[in-house]
């Protein structure tokens, strides 16, 4: 090392060591084939039937190869941006709920398998979200809903724009779940029953049995 | 970032798949994501390396008979974390102000001091000073990566 070292702390000298190391080659960024966003988009989204990210805007001239080439690059940048925003933004932490000491109603929804596309047609039910003391609790009524062998039931609450959802867990004969804490009405505001194979896979599974908004 | 990682980790061949996985992974667990304890490119690369060792032993299984011992062995996970490190630290380079960026260039490549650096580059040697120290401590801050 050189008379420079002296300006560096060791943990310094470390990193300067590291940075020499590097080659060109570990500069470069190679940029993924389309169908890797379209998988991620598939997955993380659950359902193509019922979900899409924005797209792009569409431009108004004949379709060159350019610009299909600037527009599947912009659907692509905008599926990577859109989970990286949704990845940070998890991290906010969700504002906590007003304490309350009585219980009451301030959300419902009437749920219906209407529009879906899945399975079944013609089926209601509601959905009702009272605040109970500190704590949010949905009660869910969708009558007898026996679902297939080798499935059972799974209640979601989701955003409009499919950025985010969460599980409430298998639907239960009493139809009362508690609402993780702090979770914002207003952002997911869609109630949704699924139909979920045994398949230890988390996600979810694409086949919407009911669906709802949340009026506040 | 990812898939330059994964390219070099696991091949072509491979390295759509194990991006893909890499995002879907973040995507389920996204409420780990603890900026507190590091960058999301940190985050990132930490599970690329998980998934580039699942995939690294993936294949491995298939090529080896099961009860042949010590196959374990055969995946160098020193060589995926120094991997792992360098695209990261390439990346926390290209993330920094172009001015910390090449003051640093200065200081790694051409081995000058920060009086030799102020000097060539016409900066104060109090901007050198704290410029770099800024930004070396970024790069180590970027480096940590998150194993979970």
């Amino acid at each position: 090392m050189t008379e420079s070292t002296n300006d560096y702390t060791v943990a310094e000298l470390d990193i300067l060591d590291a940075l020499r190391m590097l080659d060109d080659v570990d500069y470069e960024l190679l940029e993924p084939p389309n169908s890797v966003w379209s998988g991620v988009e598939v997955a993380t989204t659950a359902t193509g039937q019922l979900i899409s990210l924005p797209t792009p805007q569409r431009l108004n001239v004949s379709p060159h190869e350019s610009v299909r080439r600037t527009q599947r690059r912009a659907k692509r940048v905008a599926v990577a941006a859109g989970i990286v925003a949704v990845l940070a933004g998890s991290a906010i932490p969700l504002l906590r709920s007003q304490d309350g000491d009585t219980t009451r109603v301030i959300a419902s929804a009437e749920l219906s398998s209407d529009g879906l596309g899945g399975p079944a047609t013609g089926l209601l039910g509601t959905a009702e979200v009272s605040q109970e003391g500190s704590e949010q609790v949905l009660r869910v009524e969708i009558g007898d809903l026996g679902p297939a062998d080798g499935a059972y039931l799974e209640l979601w609450l989701i955003r409009p724009d499919i950025s985010g959802m969460v599980s409430l867990g298998a639907v239960r004969a009493d139809g009362n779940y508690q609402l993780p804490a702090g979770i914002r009405l207003d952002e997911y505001s869609i109630v949704d029953v699924s139909t979920e194979p045994y398949d230890g896979d988390p996600a979810h599974s694409g086949n919407s049995l009911l669906r709802g908004m949340l009026n506040a | 970032m990812v898939f330059t990682f994964c390219r070099r980790a696991v091949g072509a061949d491979q390295a759509g798949d194990v991006t893909q996985e890499v995002f879907i992974a973040a995507w389920r667990h996204r409420q780990r994501f603890d900026p507190q304890r590091g960058t999301m490119a940190g985050w990132l690369i930490g599970i690329s390396r998980n998934k580039v060792l699942e995939s690294l032993r993936r294949r491995q299984l298939r090529l080896i008979p099961e009860d042949q011992a010590g196959f374990e062995e055969l995946v160098s996970h020193d060589v995926v974390d120094e991997l792992a490190d360098r695209i990261l630290l390439a990346d926390a380079m290209r993330s920094l102000p172009v001015r910390t960026e090449t003051l640093i260039n200065l200081a790694f490549q051409d081995q000058l001091s920060h009086a030799e650096i102020a000097e060539r580059t016409c900066l104060p040697l109090g901007t050198v000073k704290s410029d770099i120290r800024r930004g070396l401590d970024r790069l180590r801050r970027n480096l940590e990566r998150n194993h979970d």
